[in-house]
């Protein structure tokens, strides 16, 4: 029986969407020239990289998954 | 949960997001490669499964009466040829799975976490700014009171003066007083953490020449990340992962027996080093028995 990878990219996805949600409400009170600067500076270099991680996971669950199927069949 | 009211506790919010994000990601992808691990293993049998009943099969057919009927083996014997390339190339697939999220987990060591660093150290500055332009009263009641109501530990006020480990409920404990013959360190020095006898040295190292005396000067978590992000400090050469080690997640417990030794739980290889290195007290927490 091999396992999934499957739980372990949506975790990561779900992080990833907690941090942008943390990221989005902050703005009601901090939208400055600094905010934008901070965001231009990391936020948006981290949720890049943080969803090309995340789509890079998705492939590699799906990959495993697909092998993990052809193991499936009797041998 | 933070409630974001000011710019104070934006920040505090976003650092603690950053925070958040950092550890669930890491933990995530060591979570994953433990599943690809596990996906390796299990393929591995299968294909020495298969490749064993290959041989049975191929054994059976050669002991065969020279005339026998040989058609009902041989299909069998071509089903589990057949059989057995296929858990190969699957074995080989997981490995490649393997060895990318390899590849992706030094890259989140690498780049994700000094990206994030990077931003914590700027939150910090900002915060640092803020109180500075609020004054005295102002300021200090904006950061502690975004960091006194949740857990961001870079964000935790500065421990200020002698009074900073009192403030954490620990104290300084002799080394020489613990004993822990009765659990000693077996085999190899370095732990499942994977932090090696050099990494134990440069942590108790920095912990008595750097960030005690750093807090001691009124410093906090965040003074050291900041540090170690403008020097571009590797991990395990960080002075906040110093800090989180003596005074985070993994404080050292005693408990002091009759006979007047400590017993610790944990901390046993700091402590070790500590002994090598002439360092005579680290921080803990005391229990009386």
């Amino acid at each position: 029986m091999i396992p999934p990878l499957q739980p372990a990219a949506a975790a990561y996805a779900d992080a990833l969407r907690a941090l942008e949600h943390a990221l989005n409400a902050s703005r009601a009170h901090w939208d400055d020239s600094g905010r934008q600067a901070f965001d231009r500076r990391h936020g948006d270099v981290i949720i890049a990289a943080g969803r090309q991680a995340c789509t890079e996971l998705q492939g590699l669950a799906r990959d495993l998954n697909a092998a993990a199927r052809m193991l499936d069949a009797p041998g | 949960m933070l409630e974001v009211r000011t710019r104070d506790e934006a920040l505090v919010a976003v650092d603690r997001g950053l925070a958040q994000w950092a550890a669930a990601a890491t933990g995530v992808l060591v979570q994953a490669a433990a599943t690809a691990s596990g996906a390796q293993s299990a393929a591995e049998a299968e294909v020495r499964r298969r490749a064993a009943k290959l041989a049975a099969l191929e054994a059976l057919r050669s002991s065969l009466r020279p005339g026998a009927e040989t058609r009902a083996f041989d299909r069998e014997i071509g089903q589990a040829r057949d059989a057995q390339r296929t858990a190969i190339l699957a074995a080989q697939r997981i490995t490649d799975v393997a060895q990318r999220l390899a590849a992706l987990r030094r890259s989140q060591a690498r780049n994700a976490d000094a990206q994030i660093g990077a931003a914590r150290a700027d939150l910090a500055r900002m915060l640092t700014d803020l109180a500075a332009y609020h004054g005295p009263a102002a300021g200090g009641a904006g950061l502690s009171q975004g960091s006194s109501s949740g857990s961001s530990p870079a964000l935790a006020p500065a421990p200020g003066g002698e009074s900073w480990l009192a403030d954490l409920g620990m104290t300084e404990f002799d080394v020489t007083q613990v004993d822990f013959s009765d659990n000693p360190i077996l085999g190899s020095f370095t732990r499942s953490d994977d932090l090696t006898r050099a990494d134990y040295r440069w942590a108790v190292q920095t912990w008595d020449q750097v960030v005690r005396p750093g807090l001691s000067r009124g410093m906090s978590r965040a003074d050291f990340a900041a540090r170690d992000a403008e020097r571009g400090a590797p991990l395990r050469r960080r002075t906040a992962e110093v800090y989180d080690l003596f005074l985070g997640s993994k404080v050292i417990h005693l408990v002091r027996r009759e006979d007047g030794t400590l017993d610790p739980d944990g901390g046993r290889r700091r402590i070790e080093i500590a002994r090598e290195l002439g360092i005579g007290r680290l921080p803990g927490k005391m229990t009386e028995r």
